[in-house]
């Protein structure tokens, strides 16, 4: 039969960076880099030439961010709604347990990497595969952690073709699923701070999550000036510049 | 309420399926318009200002497609990857058993007006309350027709408050879950033919440059070059294929 083997990918993908190796993983909200430990995360860092103000993200499923995070029970409820009920992808910044099992693992440098201002962000529900590797990831305690798999400033890659050879050259293991749900954004996930109700990043599904915080939360987000004005989506790229 | 009760909403719009009642559903793809029975499907065309040449769709869960269609292992494999794999949105017209359980409920005139060329259209994955209400309505055997809620070519629906009044009018439940994913598409589901043996596509619609991506890499099939909204807003491929059917 004729298909692709989403908990054997995983499963594979899962077992290199158990054992600090780096993966090129298709979520749906494009291709992305990532690692369990300071040592892989260092060589997407450079490899990337990120700048110090950039933050790692985690990738986990709802049920660690619920562990996880501290959010206010509003927040929180946002969360879920975008998430379980509205089946959107999303990026969620805010404060977080420090003792969690995940966070032990990854160590006080890697926290540093992948920490600001004390918060943490998660990428939840960003497809099939996301799903899976997220699950074994909680099983098995093994911290995702990492960042779209592109040059930094030049933009989120949804086809494995159009990811640097650079990029593609430090991956132990590459899951090429084609070209990803929401490349028509041309923008990574949208990011947003839920300790303080902010955007971080306008991204996929923006006018989406836009919309069910409106309505379901009479939260109003601010509106998005359009790909051709603000290509990245970064609404304060440069917040945590110096920031240690 | 800030959360959504899709338990719930499916339960509300399969007991007015089933009591002959018309509703307002919110796919994925757009709003669509459901009937359970050939009055209430009859009252939807009326409303819509339907041609006789189009067809309605069926609502079905995979489980039921999979009983449903007559397909060869290798069509059926490109159908279960879209759907299961990639988690699309799609469409699927295809020959079917004609001695299914479901299909020997469904009045004549209803199966006359929902199937062309010995083959049904079922709408596949569009979204979590679709998924619950398919279950509902295979668990009690009762088939399900309808379409965009749309007056006819004016284009799908992505917001309860963009629906011409006249339709909301004859619907007895509505769920309003704001505004649809695949609304940047502009356009319906995807529909894929499967009528001759080979994949064809009949409508252009949401996610086709994803759909064309799977079926290319892991079937080496080539479906036809989106020309774009400009050019084809519908998506229509093949609009006029079906004779007319007049519902009397």
């Amino acid at each position: 039969m004729n298909s692709i083997d989403i908990a054997g990918d995983a499963r594979r993908t899962m077992d290199i960076i158990k054992a600090g190796g780096i993966a090129i993983v298709p979520n749906d909200t494009g291709y992305a880099c990532c690692g369990s430990s300071m040592d892989p995360l260092q060589r997407i860092y450079d490899t990337k030439q990120r700048g110090s103000h950039k933050r790692n993200a985690m990738g986990a499923d709802l049920e660690t961010q619920r562990e996880l995070q501290r959010l206010s029970p509003r927040a929180q409820q946002m969360v879920e709604a975008l998430v379980a009920d509205h089946d959107l992808p999303v990026g969620v910044i805010g404060s977080f347990r420090a003792g969690h099992p995940l966070l032990q693992k990854l160590g006080d440098e890697g926290m540093r990497a992948s920490s600001a201002v004390g918060t943490i962000g998660i990428l939840l529900n960003a497809g099939p595969f996301h799903k899976e590797l997220s699950r074994l990831s909680r099983e098995e305690v093994v911290p995702l952690f990492g960042s779209s798999a592109n040059l930094t400033g030049t933009g989120p890659r949804f086809s494995v073709d159009d990811i640097p050879p650079e990029i593609k050259a430090i991956a132990d293991i590459t899951i090429d699923y084609g070209l990803r749900r929401y490349h028509t954004y041309r923008r990574a996930g949208t990011l947003i701070n839920f300790d303080t109700l902010q955007v971080v990043r306008i991204g996929a599904c923006y006018e989406l999550i836009s919309g069910v915080l409106r309505r379901w939360f009479g939260l109003e987000l601010p509106p998005d000036p359009g790909f051709e004005q603000l290509p990245s989506g970064h609404l304060n790229e440069f917040g945590l510049k110096g920031v240690e | 309420m800030t959360r959504l009760d899709i338990k719930g909403d499916a339960r509300r719009i399969f007991d007015t399926l089933r009591s002959g009642g018309i509703a307002i559903i919110p796919n994925d793809a757009g709003y669509a318009l459901m009937g359970g029975t050939y009055d209430a499907v009859h009252r939807i065309f009326l409303a819509k200002k339907r041609g006789g040449h189009k067809r309605n769709a069926m609502l079905a869960s995979m489980a039921t497609q999979r009983e449903l269609h007559v397909l060869d292992q290798r069509s059926q494999d490109m159908v279960e990857m879209l759907t299961q794999d990639y988690n699309l949105t799609v469409g699927v017209a295809a020959p079917y058993r004609k001695d299914h359980p479901l299909m020997a409920k469904v009045d004549p005139r209803l199966i006359e007006a929902s199937t062309g060329h010995g083959t049904v259209g079922l709408l596949l994955n569009a979204g979590p309350l679709f998924e619950e209400v398919c279950r509902l309505c295979r668990e009690a055997e009762l088939p399900v027709f309808g379409s965009s809620a749309n007056v006819t070519g004016t284009g799908p629906k992505f917001r309860v408050e963009d629906i011409q009044p006249e339709l909301r009018a004859i619907a007895d439940v509505i769920i309003d879950y704001g505004l649809r994913k695949y609304h940047h598409y502009q356009r319906s589901a995807t529909t894929l033919s499967f009528a001759t043996g080979e994949v064809e596509c009949l409508r252009i619609g949401s996610c086709y440059e994803l759909i064309c991506d799977v079926l290319q890499r892991h079937f080496n099939v080539t479906l036809a070059k989106d020309p774009g909204r400009e050019v084809n807003a519908s998506g229509h491929l093949q609009e006029f294929a079906f004779k007319e059917v007049s519902y009397s």
